[in-house]
């Protein structure tokens, strides 16, 4: 049997405007979980794109002196090649330097044209065999004070404290969306509830001539849908107006050293409210779900 | 049947009502009368034992075929059980509309079953501008409105004074009339032996006497 359209409506509409506190407290506690499971999702996103580029293959730069001689610069080699914390060596020397400094700034004819090659420091790029903030750093400093050496940068491990730093906030705002959906669920729960109860004469006369269990149930599995829809399309919002703040106040700072190099893009942002909408519905048909079962028989 | 606590409401009740028969049950308070009609709706599950109902075992019937048997069971009560913020043809057109009649329908029956109860011209008053007996012809209308089977009256003159009682009866009579089987429930000596129809009693859970055109006792 069809279920008319109508009827669902007109029935889901009462009930939203009967419970209008309840419905009130429910619609906003989901917008402001779903808002912060998003803002969690966007600054997580962030943190991958923007410290892609440092967590991949090169960890360890040992630049030499443009001066240095060949002596100097096999010494380091054969050490590096030697030393069991060195995973893979790769020498840069002056074409190879050269050639990567002309495709980094190719939109700079400029530049290129006011510097030699061999102005430009050789340099090993180092792969250590782990990844161990210490292992890295004592590595880097051996290597300091080698004859020829101009400087050992490993600008990474900077960066995956800030990353590390970055990670916990987002943990916690995580955890704080998590609890907050779960809080979400108790009230679409208890809105559900009191909807069946201040309905109790109507469901019972609608069981007693027959109708079916869908038919009953419907109404307020919309209404608990309903909530969390609202509420996702309130987040929705709120996730922009972050999105707007974090641009404006962080990205393109340069104050922000640590902040602005987390960055997402339009499409991150669209599969955020994606994301939105589909928990927001998930926690109102859970919601109303449970509720239904417990408090609605059929 | 056997509630929680072993404590018995119905025993080796073994009965055959025929289509189209009146049928009373009596007995004293908590002799297995309302378990009685609660079984044959499935608002209750028998512990052991079978219940056909239009030559069907309902007693294993699963849960989501249950509204379908109830569509062919009318149920009228005591306490009426209308809706207070509907009007009267609103109350009976709601049991049309929960079980998905098209609208056409619903305007064509419920001033038709009406008529039938009585209240023709009372189809927009609300339920607290009726007398009792106009109430219960209301849950009597929206109970038949369906045209069930079975129509199952849980002392539906329990309320109501001794004229008004003889005339929700005629009126269950009548329906009667067209086919549908009626099983009641009452205390009401007068009106059972006024009607002389086929009684069962129930003591304490037992059939105690099955007679046809039978009296309160």
């Amino acid at each position: 049997m069809a279920i008319r359209l109508d009827y669902v409506v007109k029935e889901t509409g009462s009930n939203l405007v009967r419970n209008f506190t309840l419905t009130f407290a429910a619609i906003l506690t989901v917008a402001v979980s779903l808002a912060m499971v998003a803002a969690s999702y966007l600054i997580g996103q962030g943190i991958s794109t923007s410290f892609m580029g440092l967590r991949s293959d090169v960890r360890l730069f040992v630049y030499m002196n443009p001066g240095a001689t060949s002596d100097q610069i096999d010494s380091v080699r054969s050490d590096l090649e030697k030393s069991p914390q060195v995973k893979e060596v790769d020498f840069y020397d002056t074409q190879k330097t050269y050639d990567e400094f002309k495709k980094l700034f190719k939109d700079q004819p400029d530049l290129i044209s006011s510097v030699k090659a061999d102005e430009l420091p050789q340099s090993f790029r180092i792969k250590p065999a782990s990844t161990d903030a210490d292992v890295v750093s004592s590595l880097g400093d051996s290597y300091q004070s080698k004859p020829g050496v101009q400087q050992v940068e490993y600008a990474a491990e900077y960066a995956r404290q800030a990353q590390r730093s970055v990670k916990t906030l987002n943990n916690w705002v995580r955890i704080a969306g998590i609890a907050l959906i779960t809080a979400s669920v108790l009230l679409i729960f208890n809105a559900i509830r009191t909807a069946v109860f201040a309905r109790r004469r109507e469901i019972e006369v609608m069981r007693l001539v027959g109708a079916s269990n869908w038919f009953i149930r419907l109404p307020f599995i919309i209404e608990g849908l309903v909530h969390g829809l609202m509420g996702a399309f309130i987040a929705s919002f709120l996730t922009w107006g972050f999105d707007a703040l974090w641009k404006r106040n962080f990205t393109n700072q340069a104050a922000f050293e640590l902040l602005n190099q987390i960055r997402w893009d339009s499409g991150q942002l669209w599969s955020s409210i994606a994301i939105i909408f589909g928990v927001g519905a998930l926690t109102g048909a859970i919601g109303s779900g449970v509720a239904v079962s417990r408090f609605l028989k059929v | 049947m056997v509630y929680k606590g072993e404590h018995v409401a119905l025993r080796d009740a073994s009965v055959e009502i025929q289509k189209g028969e009146f049928v009373f049950l009596v007995g004293p308070s908590g002799s297995g009368k309302s378990t009685f009609l609660r079984l044959l709706n499935r608002e209750e599950s028998p512990r052991a034992g079978r219940i056909f109902v239009a030559g069907k075992d309902i007693a294993d019937l699963p849960g989501y075929k249950v509204p379908y048997l109830r569509r062919n069971i009318g149920s009228v009560f005591q306490d009426f059980k209308l809706l207070p913020t509907k009007t009267v043809s609103e109350n009976v057109a709601f049991a049309l509309e929960a079980i998905g009649r098209p609208k056409g329908d619903i305007k064509q029956a419920v001033p038709q079953i009406l008529e039938l109860v009585g209240l023709g011209n009372k189809a927009s008053n609300m339920p607290h501008e009726l007398s009792g007996g106009e109430q219960q012809r209301v849950s009597i209308a929206r109970a038949f409105v369906n045209r069930p089977l079975i129509l199952l009256a849980d002392e539906p003159t329990g309320n109501l004074d001794p004229a008004t009682s003889v005339g929700i009866m005629k009126l269950l009579d009548r329906i009667n009339r067209t086919g549908t089987t009626v099983v009641m429930c009452t205390h009401d000596r007068g009106i059972v032996d006024t009607m002389r129809r086929r009684v069962i009693e129930l003591d304490r859970g037992r059939i105690v006497r099955d007679q046809a055109r039978g009296v309160y006792e």
